[in-house]
């Protein structure tokens, strides 16, 4: 007897629908499940048979075969256990076939016949609805992740009894009521707030212009000096994200675990890994490829403190996803390619003891030590960081300075979100969204320089001896100045302010 | 076919155990180069049952369910295998049992009979 059902396996961050067969026949007992299942997979045959035998069907003693069609392709995870049990339990039931027209199950199963919830249930249903299933039977724990697919019924179930009692007969299962709106969702408590910052109004007006054009931000400074207590407020300021950024970031959340019963993410991510993670776990890898922190942080921020305290391998295994906003990892059994489309704030101190060029304290480092500790940035992800500013120590009186008003994170947002609305619109019939992501072609079409501009740019360029790449930033940078002031065209002192954001290499790195 | 008279009579005992619980016999001690099976039977539902007899005098040694390992499975599946080529029996239900036999220090004896002791 046969018994099919539907299910999906994940590639990346793209689900494909696998076709779960079960087969019962005569002949010696035995159990395989064929079709390239992983050890994860291959460990189901123990909770599956456990879990039929307690939910109180008997578990057949008969030549039990189960392929995961298309057989070719690699299974990972632990969602087959229940539309394998399901198809046993049909098969010695004698079901017929028919009764699972058009329903798609994924579930891991405990011992004692309990749905558990599983990983990448979103990416997989996303991908379920494109290939036209109707219905689907969802862990119960997961449920909420599968509120926002519309134009599938999703099934909730908590148990395996439930499953196949539905099969059986369908009324036995509610589906979850209609999709909700994203908009419904609470308001965010980000917890902190620009307006806690005494000073630093310089750093507070780069982060403004690194969030209106998604610019890449090195800061460095002394050690105390708020570099962190900035960093964390960077997210702040940034723009909820839109529904289709939102089920992106969703979707690697929910491949990586980290949904904890939410149902959807609506705030930009904002991870900031430890100085002693490795390359892998940046980038994302592994012999089944995961993805890495770079990934977590795709529409964010990917916040990297004490960056010269990163490995070297790990740092320049930025390079590529910092230019072409996505990462593709090559193993053995697949080749996946995961979004990273973030904006990298990194903050260092001047120095190893910290406080080169600082005017309180003196510094104790010799010149070598000094080059040593700046040379761990290498040159080409220095280039890379669109802008570069210092974060000196307070002075006392603005600490105390108590009626001064500083801007808001709101206020910020606000100016913010218009720049944002102002790029999108220039770029409405282009693929890009933020001035960063500006190729050669669109920079000449978008950013005209008038001859005072162009002078000056000319000047800087022999003197500060710049990159070409470093000069395309300048020129990107100026135009999101200018699009935070609601300009048309870069003006000459849009320029100079995008200038003071690249002169911090000659006083730091050339000693 | 061994002579093992020490075996036999556990193996007699296990026998008539199973035929007090609807079994019928078909065969005693199938013998190949592979392995030996003790007890080939046939349950009240016409599945044949291939039955592994073990006795231990008492547990310290461990139970004697516990000696039928990974090897032994492994033997008994290939001689069951050409037990149903040779009678060909394909298409048959079959299932693997056990009757483990414990003779304690004070001369009891407990017999225990195990259903589907291996699965793939």
């Amino acid at each position: 007897m046969l018994a099919k059902i539907a299910t999906c396996t994940l590639n990346g961050i793209d689900g494909e629908k696998v076709e779960c067969e079960s087969d019962i026949s005569n002949g010696l007992p035995s159990f395989s499940i064929v079709g390239l299942p992983d050890a994860a997979v291959k460990e189901s045959k123990d909770r599956i048979r456990a879990a039929v035998n307690n939910s109180g069907y008997v578990f057949p003693v008969k030549r039990i075969t189960v392929n995961l069609s298309p057989a070719s392709t690699r299974k990972t995870g632990t969602h087959f256990d229940l539309p394998i049990a399901a198809g046993i339990i049909a098969a010695s039931k004698r079901i017929p076939c028919c009764k699972f027209k058009g329903v798609a199950i994924l579930g891991e199963l405990s011992l004692d016949g309990r749905v558990n919830g599983i990983n990448g249930l979103l990416p997989m249903l996303i991908a379920l609805k494109q290939l036209g299933v109707k219905k689907a039977i969802v862990p119960f724990d997961n449920a909420d992740e599968a509120k926002y697919i519309n134009e599938i019924n999703i099934f909730p179930a908590r148990h395996l009894t439930e499953v196949i009692d539905f099969i059986e007969d369908e009324d036995t299962m509610e589906a979850i009521g209609d999709t909700a709106d994203m908009d419904s969702e609470r308001p965010i408590m980000y917890g902190c707030d620009f307006g806690e910052v005494y000073g630093q109004e310089n750093a507070k007006r780069a982060m403004e212009i690194s969030a209106a054009g998604n610019h890449n931000l090195l800061m460095i400074g002394p050690p105390g000096s708020g570099k962190t207590m900035l960093a964390k407020r960077y997210p702040t300021i940034l723009p909820l994200l839109d529904e289709k950024q939102a089920l992106e970031v969703t979707k690697i959340y929910s491949i990586a675990g980290l949904m904890k019963k939410r149902a959807i993410i609506l705030e930009r991510p904002f991870r900031s890994p430890h100085h002693t993670l490795s390359s892998v776990s940046l980038t994302g890898g592994g012999n089944n490829p995961r993805p890495g922190e770079i990934s977590l942080a795709n529409h964010g921020v990917l916040y990297l403190d004490e960056l010269p305290e990163f490995s070297r391998k790990a740092l320049e295994a930025l390079r590529q996803p910092l230019e072409d906003r996505t990462v593709t990892i090559t193993r053995v059994n697949s080749t996946v390619t995961y979004p990273s489309d973030f904006v990298l704030i990194a903050s260092m101190n001047p120095c190893p003891c910290g406080y080169y060029g600082d005017s309180h304290h003196e510094c104790k480092c010799s010149i070598g030590d000094i080059r040593r500790y700046m040379g761990r940035i290498s040159g080409p992800i220095l280039d890379r960081m669109d802008m570069h500013i210092e974060v000196p120590s307070v002075a006392f009186d603005e600490l105390n300075d108590k009626n001064r008003h500083f801007r808001s994170s709101e206020e910020i947002r606000e100016s913010v979100i218009l720049a944002r609305e102002r790029q999108k619109k220039r770029f409405s019939n282009s693929k890009i969204s933020t001035n960063s992501e500006m190729d050669n072609r669109q920079i000449k079409r978008y950013c005209s320089l008038n001859d005072d501009s162009k002078l000056l740019l000319k000047e800087a360029f022999s003197k500060m001896g710049l990159s070409a790449r470093s000069y395309n930033k300048i020129i990107k940078i100026a135009r999101t100045i200018s699009d935070i002031e609601g300009k048309e065209t870069i003006e000459t002192n849009h320029l100079m302010e995008a200038l003071s954001y690249r002169n911090l290499e000659t006083k730091y790195w050339n000693i | 076919m061994l002579i093992n008279s020490l075996g036999e009579k556990w193996e007699r005992m296990a026998e008539s155990h199973l035929i007090q619980k609807g079994f019928n016999i078909i065969e005693r001690n199938y013998y190949t180069k592979m392995g030996e099976i003790d007890l080939i039977m046939k349950d009240g539902s016409g599945t044949y049952v291939f039955i592994e007899v073990k006795k231990r005098k008492g547990i310290a040694y461990g139970r004697p369910l516990e000696y039928i390992n990974a090897r032994k499975m492994k033997k008994i599946i290939r001689t069951a295998e050409q037990y149903i080529a040779e009678n060909k029996l394909h298409g048959n239900d079959f299932r693997f049992d056990a009757v483990e036999i414990i003779e304690w220090s004070d001369g009891e004896i407990e017999l225990n009979h195990i259903e589907n002791i291996f699965l793939d």
